[in-house]
């Protein structure tokens, strides 16, 4: 049976790192069991019967959120196992004071428990040169545990460590902390501190220069603004060419392998299931590796906080968080990474609110249908002497719409369920700014973006079958309109008729919840149209033609904008909040609402216009 | 002579006095795990405009705090002659 060890440590302590470099970054995502923290789980390098568990970080073992309760359970539960033999604690070498009650906390449940405790002081690198080095002898003494100094950025120290975690079981820990009272803790981790520390002034000199930049009233505003352009743009234009090339790839696959196959029918649920629709989803996985790239950076550079800082204050006011502000922007894109960026905000019920925001804003997979259905009701006036068209305007309405939606949305429901106890409030620790470690970051992006075509892809498979097969027969795809779909058209067609739309709108509705894209090319196959994906204007035409006013087209508008139709969003958010309840109730919810403000943008202008 | 940590101004340095009874027990267990106790120096080392949360220098480390924190911790003025601790 191989050992286990658990790492702890405070946030920003380097935890992540080491574990990393400890294990070669073998890291699988695992869920402990009978706990539901995700838990890294990897074997150290070179000794495959030694396990490193790797804990979320906290700064404390009493938990003040009932996601640090979960976590500092599951720590309890760990220690209670045979087979967990050591606990390796990490310290942050340069700022020991926010490490060091955890510290004596981790000592008091070692000698409870009777499991070994070893000390690991990190970023040792960071000791600025002539300020004196860090006494890993003296504190060993002092407290009666080793005391491993290490750098995860520059490897210094990292061998010793894992020859000792690879050797026998280390020292007990001395029996004096079973009994050691809070008070009496933290007094000793005044103590420590004020003997072990570095001097902090030092340190921080360098950081609080770069803070007043960031933090500046005038320039910090701006550079946050610009930052923002540059990860909006990013997730546009750096993963474009590799967006291109996975459809360019799909293409030239379906192509060279939908002839050879024996039957039609075969023929028909490659190239349409399994190309056309598992296939769109392959698509967004550049975005996500992008975006998770380039929050990384922020994070690991230490940025992240600092605009946390600066925009906490603005989100507030809808029940957000500073922190909530990148996985909007992020959903601006795509829903997909904004759901994943979420993770940066640590309260529990922010989060929560954040996930509700991030499928409103308005992403990239709307704009085929905002430009379809705009192409068609709204008339290409010159507004503004030329400068802006009518229809141009329609489309900046539209995203301004969907931002506004998802902050009085968030505002509402955080006004009409009020905060509970175990929300966290504003306590932001400050961490240096450091230069990205680049292995680990392109590590987790490609590990992200796996998750995301293993985990989601299933479901998305699963759905894109369905809707084929009922889209398909009974009559070999030959007519949409006889299908079983076209049946279920029909037979939901008085649902629709309210927002003066017919069967046709309602099927390609029904199937835009696979994904809002496939709206545009369910209404071209229906409209017997080949290839409406690449050219809007026959589409749009024949739409006009077919007799539906500008009212219905406003109605359909709202409805797209408010509409969670997208199932790789509700597979993400079941995995990443851990059950279906929330992503099925958000798109009843939001079904509802879209439907609700449909209609009466249908009626209000069908009264004006 | 006490005055909320939230009222001192950027650059100057105030020893912790007391955290308020008003802060949940949890909460403030947090802050002196964090180095929030009483006896500690606190600097204010940022005050963005607009009420956004401040930057706060404790044991090394720097936090930012949001009005509804800082106000809940008591400080006092330093004496010059304690500078040196």
């Amino acid at each position: 049976m191989p050992r286990e060890t658990v790492l702890v440590g405070s946030p920003n302590s380097g935890k992540s790192l080491l574990f990393n470099r400890l294990t070669g970054l073998s890291q699988k995502v695992a869920n402990f069991p009978g706990i539901t923290v995700r838990l890294g789980r990897g074997e150290l390098l070179g000794h495959g019967d030694e396990v490193l568990i790797d804990f979320p970080g906290t700064y404390s073992l009493a938990p003040i959120s009932g996601e640090e309760r979960i976590a500092s359970d599951g720590f309890q539960a760990a220690l209670a196992r045979p087979e967990l033999q050591r606990v390796l604690c990490v310290v942050d070498a340069t700022r020991l004071g926010k490490s060091l009650s955890l510290a004596l906390q981790v000592l008091r449940e070692g000698a409870r428990q009777g499991k070994d405790v070893l000390l690991v002081a990190t970023m040792t690198d960071a000791f600025p040169p002539g300020g004196g080095a860090f006494d890993a002898a003296g504190l060993s003494v002092a407290l009666g545990v080793p005391v491993f100094p290490v750098s995860g950025k520059t490897g210094a120290g990292l061998d010793t460590l894992r020859g000792a975690l690879a050797g026998a079981a280390g020292v007990p820990v001395p029996p004096r902390y079973a009994e050691l009272q809070d008070e009496a803790l933290q007094a000793e981790a005044q103590d420590l501190m004020a003997r072990f520390g570095a001097p902090g002034a030092l340190l921080l000199r360098g950081q609080t220069r770069l803070d007043g930049f960031f933090l500046h009233s005038i320039f910090g505003g701006l550079a946050f603004f610009a930052l923002m352009a540059v990860l909006f743009q990013s997730i546009f234009t750096w993963a474009a060419p590799a967006m291109d090339g996975i459809e360019a790839a799909l293409a030239w696959g379906a192509d060279g392998l939908v002839p050879l196959l024996p039957s039609t029918l075969l023929k028909d649920f490659v190239s349409d299931a399994l190309f056309g629709g598992v296939g769109a989803f392959l698509v967004f996985v550049p975005q996500i590796f992008v975006l998770t790239v380039i929050v990384g950076i922020m994070e690991d550079s230490g940025y992240m906080a600092r605009a946390a800082v600066i925009c906490h204050r603005p989100l507030r006011v809808f029940g957000l968080t500073g922190k909530s502000f990148v996985p909007m922007l992020s959903g601006v894109a795509c829903a997909i990474p904004g759901i994943y960026a979420a993770r940066v905000v640590e309260s529990p019920r922010k989060r929560w609110l954040t996930y509700l925001a991030v499928p409103l804003m308005p992403c990239s997979a709307r704009l085929p249908v905002y430009t379809l259905l705009i192409a068609a009701f709204i008339p290409a006036t010159p507004m503004l002497g030329g400068l802006l068209g009518l229809q141009g305007l329609a489309m900046v309405g539209l995203y301004l719409f969907g931002l506004l939606a998802g902050l009085v949305v968030t505002s509402l429901v955080s006004r009409l369920s009020p905060s509970k106890d175990d929300d966290l409030p504003f306590v932001l620790e400050m961490p240096p700014y450091r230069v990205p470690a680049w292995g680990p970051l392109l590590q987790t992006a490609l590990r992200r973006s796996k998750d995301f075509v293993t985990k989601a892809g299933a479901v998305i498979f699963a759905v894109t079958v369905v809707v084929w097969v009922l889209g398909y027969f009974p009559n070999s795809g030959e007519d949409l309109g006889a299908s079983w779909l076209g049946g279920l058209g029909r037979w939901i067609e008085p649902l629709f008729a309210p927002l003066g739309l017919d069967w046709r709108y309602g099927v390609a509705i029904l199937t835009s919840f696979l994904a809002r894209e496939v709206f545009v090319g369910t209404l071209g196959a229906i409209f017997g149209i080949e290839g409406a994906e690449e050219n809007f204007l026959p589409l749009a035409d024949q739409i006009q033609a077919s007799g539906m006013g500008l009212p219905s087209g406003l109605a359909l508008l709202v409805f797209f904008a408010l509409a969670l139709q997208c199932v790789s969003t509700v597979a993400v958010l079941a995995r990443e909040s851990g059950s279906w309840r929330l992503p099925l109730s958000m798109v009843a919810a939001y079904l509802v609402l879209a439907y609700g403000a449909a209609w009466v943008a249908f009626l209000l202008a069908s009264a004006l216009l | 002579m006490s005055q909320p940590l939230w009222a001192l101004p950027r650059g100057q340095r105030a020893r912790v006095r007391d955290l308020s009874d008003a802060l949940p027990a949890a909460q403030a267990q947090r802050l002196r795990e964090l180095g929030f106790l009483p006896g500690a120096i606190v600097e204010c080392v940022h005050r963005p405009a607009f009420g956004a949360p401040r930057v706060y220098a404790v044991a090394g480390a720097c936090f930012s705090l949001e009005r509804e924190i800082a106000r809940r911790i008591y400080t006092e003025p330093l004496e010059e002659s304690a500078h040196a601790s």
